[in-house]
């Protein structure tokens, strides 16, 4: 595997960046960059251009890149669609290069480990093993040529040298790619993950993704814990910019704003089970994550607590305010609190995050708690539980929660945990706000506020009411 | 061990949690049964005079050891975890001090674990940061009631169902080995009706639930074991569990089954059976494994020998990361054996190799 140089337009690598830039020329390369994401087309964009304009290009993107990251850091569904896209452009500019040119790509992205290489090829990996029948042992055998269809169906298929190198047998350490692994789409011989290379370039793209969302989450965390004010200023400009100009999608479930009777405490059982454990936690130690706040913080708001409300209840539950006079708590965390209710910067109305959005970045309850402790959550749940005809019933639903969650289907999980606690049947749960309506309706507990219809139109980039 | 001796245990403890339940235990003392109070006599000796902490190396790196959770189950009925000893001879101290029915080895944090106390909040798993542990796979007789053959009922033990657990775990040991290239297993039997297999690879140490679930997938299946018993078909890059499944399980499976079970389950017709018997007597060869399988049957035979002697492994165990795991060297309370390493899971037999608590204890 020898190292040569990145394709210009791959994102980890070094850039120098400017040392001042002002804020026209971010905001364009911001506009530029979600323009391209949004209709990518590199064979028009670089059209005519020699190396060293491609190089700059690519430099142009990777500054854009890096704003972009600063901006979207401060929220999750920003982060997500940033991730997305991302992920789509790198894999189709993956696809297309040449075999040689993929090779410096992959040793970026599956580096040595304790000097142990994390991925090679069939070749190389017959070689490490000292066993040169190994394909013939593992009935492997590497295509030269891959069948082309041909648009002309006068001509049919036809073969042709594999340059890309799909077809190349390529070896992937175990615990890189668990999908494939779990699903068993690839021959596992002494923890390497075996087949073509056309199987891995999903997981190639998952872990182009993990090295975005790693630095989001640097960035989110330096911007909570050591904020640089100049820093501060321009991720809060980006994030204001990125979330005028990005649609996201939208769930046909009304999530509109619900009302809830009564207090917190007296809600408890029919919260969506990540906001409720979220809520137990910060009772119980008076901390939880950044994002994990901004969960709890948006949920909050959506059943109509008002910012004050709100702003006291952060104050008196968290226990990093030890010491920090209401006043203090007002002028540092509680400027995030505001943003969530669209009093700082760009004045966004956050909304609750989906579902996949949560699983991603957030906290889900059957995603990321332990099976274990899902399994005693589930259990002491039962006793509370008013959905299911007999005992019986909800002993097979709990069991069928806790089998979901090993299964990595938190949808279902949360479906079903739905069922066991107010009687209400859904194949899945995609948005806490539709937990809530659902366990709330069940219960008489909540009344729906009515949508501002033109708010909810989709709107183009510029803001403007799209056509339909 | 007195109540007198019991109460002058409470000023070497440094845990204020334990000093509250040892108070409890003083209570509960007197009410205790003749019997009660002779297991729990009987438990403390063991521990004191034959249990060795050094033996826990086998599995765990001493290094690790302070950082280490532990959890107790008492004779009282008390389940307690989320327990860090800052030395081994301190956990050996409290294994012969309370009456311990179960004691356990959990993962690895970064601080040790500690009860509240006057100035700091209690260190518990929930709150620790997460280091690692061992890759581990529990093989229980439990999971086989629905394809036990044998006359044993509840938990009773055979040489015919124990049979079904040499049968997984060679094939476990084998996946482990050849298609992960694990190379350090530490086997042992449970005390109970099972096998734990303790893959201790430093770079397994790390791995996080979604890699664990992924090797469990790969490895399973069977799913819902006891319920619907759902069975996976052997796929195209599956062929070297299909060898492996050939080799060990499907011709001991003709050679041991009735014909009437092969003829109801596995697509055999009974003059097929006789010639597959015929030459399986003679033959370990995967070829002549393959040539004997009924024609046009072969999902139906897999899946006979799949769901009958496939290993039934207990997903949870490997999965979770916090999962507490019985401590090698520990009594078995419903059998009163010891929790043991084994060289060869393939060949070891609880019924006549077993160790018991009172043959240590009688000698």
């Amino acid at each position: 595997m020898s190292a040569s140089k990145f394709p210009y337009w791959y994102l980890n690598q070094e850039t120098k960046m400017e040392d001042s830039l002002s804020p026209t020329v971010r905001d364009k390369l911001v506009l530029d960059r979600i323009n391209f994401l949004l209709h990518p087309d590199r064979k028009d964009t670089e059209y005519g251009m020699d190396v060293f304009e491609k190089e700059e290009l690519g430099r142009k993107e990777r500054m854009a890149f890096t704003i972009m990251k600063i901006g979207a850091s401060l929220d999750p569904r920003l982060s997500a669609w940033l991730i997305e896209f991302e992920g789509d452009l790198f894999e189709k500019d993956f696809r297309s290069l040449k075999w040689r040119q993929k090779i410096p790509i992959l040793n970026d992205l599956f580096p040595p480990e304790r000097g142990s290489p994390t991925w090679m090829t069939f070749d190389e990996l017959k070689l490490a093993l000292h066993d040169p029948d190994l394909d013939e042992k593992l009935s492997l055998k590497e295509e030269e040529y891959q069948t082309i269809q041909s648009r002309n169906t006068i001509y049919g298929s036809s073969q042709v040298k594999d340059i890309l190198g799909h077809n190349k047998l390529i070896a992937l350490d175990f615990r890189h790619a668990p999908e494939i692994l779990k699903n068993r789409k690839a021959v596992l011989h002494k923890g390497w993950l075996i087949t073509k290379l056309s199987r891995f370039i999903v997981t190639i793209k998952h872990r182009f993704e993990n090295t975005i969302n790693q630095s989001l989450n640097s960035y989110a965390d330096r911007l909570e814990n050591q904020p640089n004010p100049v820093m501060k200023k321009i991720a809060q400009d980006v994030n204001d910019l990125l979330q005028s100009k990005i649609e996201f999608k939208r769930s046909k479930i009304e999530l509109d704003s619900v009302h809830l009777e009564g207090s917190l405490d007296e809600n408890m059982g029919i919260l969506p089970p990540c906001l409720e454990d979220l809520l137990l936690r910060v009772n119980e130690v008076g901390y939880i994550g950044h994002w994990e706040r901004l969960q709890l913080g948006i949920f909050l708001k959506k059943i109509g607590m008002d910012i004050k409300t709100q702003l006291e209840f952060w104050y008196n539950k968290a226990v990093d305010n030890v010491n920090m006079t209401f006043d203090d708590f007002l002028s540092k965390a509680g400027y995030v609190i505001r943003h969530i209710y669209g009093l700082e910067g760009g004045k966004v109305d956050y909304e609750m995050p989906a579902c996949n959005t949560i699983q991603a970045k957030m906290y889900c309850t059957f995603r990321h708690l332990g099976i274990e402790h899902i399994n005693n959550r589930v259990v002491k749940k039962l006793k509370e539980a008013s959905g299911g005809k007999s005992d019986e019933y909800k002993k097979l639903l709990a069991r069928r929660i806790i089998d979901a969650s090993i299964k990595s289907l938190p949808n279902i999980a949360c479906g079903l945990h739905l069922e066991l606690m107010t009687g209400e049947k859904r194949d899945k749960i995609n948005h806490p706000m539709a937990y809530l309506r659902l366990a709330g309706l069940r219960s008489g507990k909540i009344t729906i506020n009515p949508v501002d219809e033109e708010q909810q139109k989709p709107k183009n980039i510029n803001g403007e009411i799209a056509d339909e | 061990m007195s109540k007198k001796e019991l109460t002058e245990k409470l000023d070497s403890l440094e845990n204020i949690d334990e000093i509250d339940n040892m108070d409890t235990e003083n209570k509960k003392y007197k009410d205790q049964s003749e019997e009660e109070v002779q297991l729990q006599s009987d438990l403390q000796k063991f521990y004191k005079n034959h249990f060795d902490v050094k033996h826990l190396w086998r599995v765990i790196d001493r290094s690790t050891f302070q950082t280490r959770e532990f959890g107790f189950n008492r004779l009282n009925g008390g389940f307690t975890r989320n327990k860090s000893f800052l030395e081994p001879e301190h956990l050996h101290e409290y294994l012969y001090t309370f009456p311990i029915i179960g004691a356990y080895i959990g993962s690895l944090y970064k601080n040790r674990l500690k009860p509240k106390d006057r100035y700091n909040k209690a260190v518990t798993i929930h709150n620790a940061e997460w280091w690692g542990r061992e890759l581990i796979f529990d093989l229980d007789l439990d999971d086989y009631n629905p394809v036990r053959t044998c006359k044993c009922v509840g938990k009773d033990v055979c040489e015919d169902c124990w049979g079904l657990m040499q049968e997984a775990a060679d094939i476990i040991n084998d996946t482990l080995i050849e298609d992960f290239g694990f190379k350090k297993l530490e086997w042992v039997y449970t005390g109970g009706r099972g096998y734990h297999c303790w893959v201790l690879d430093k770079h397994t140490f790390s791995l996080n639930q979604e890699q664990r679930t992924a090797l469990v997938d790969y490895m399973q299946y069977i799913h819902d074991p006891k319920g619907l018993q759902k069975v996976d078909k052997l796929g195209k890059y599956d062929d070297q569990m299909r060898n492996r499944v050939l080799v060990k399980l499907a011709r001991k499976m003709i050679l041991t089954e009735t014909q009437k079970f092969l003829i109801e389950n596995a697509g055999f017709t009974s003059t097929r059976y006789k010639n597959a018997k015929k030459v399986l007597e003679k033959s370990q060869l995967v070829r002549d494994i393959k040539d004997i399988i009924p024609k046009g049957k072969e999902g139906i035979f897999y899946e006979a020998v799949l769901k009958h002697h496939y290993p039934r492994i207990d997903h949870k165990v490997t999965i979770d990361i916090r999962r507490l795991i019985r401590m090698p060297g520990s009594i078995h309370i419903r059998s009163k054996n010891v929790s043991q390493y084994i060289s060869n899971p393939t060949t070891f037999n609880p019924i006549n190799d077993a160790i018991n608590m009172y043959d240590i204890l009688d000698s």
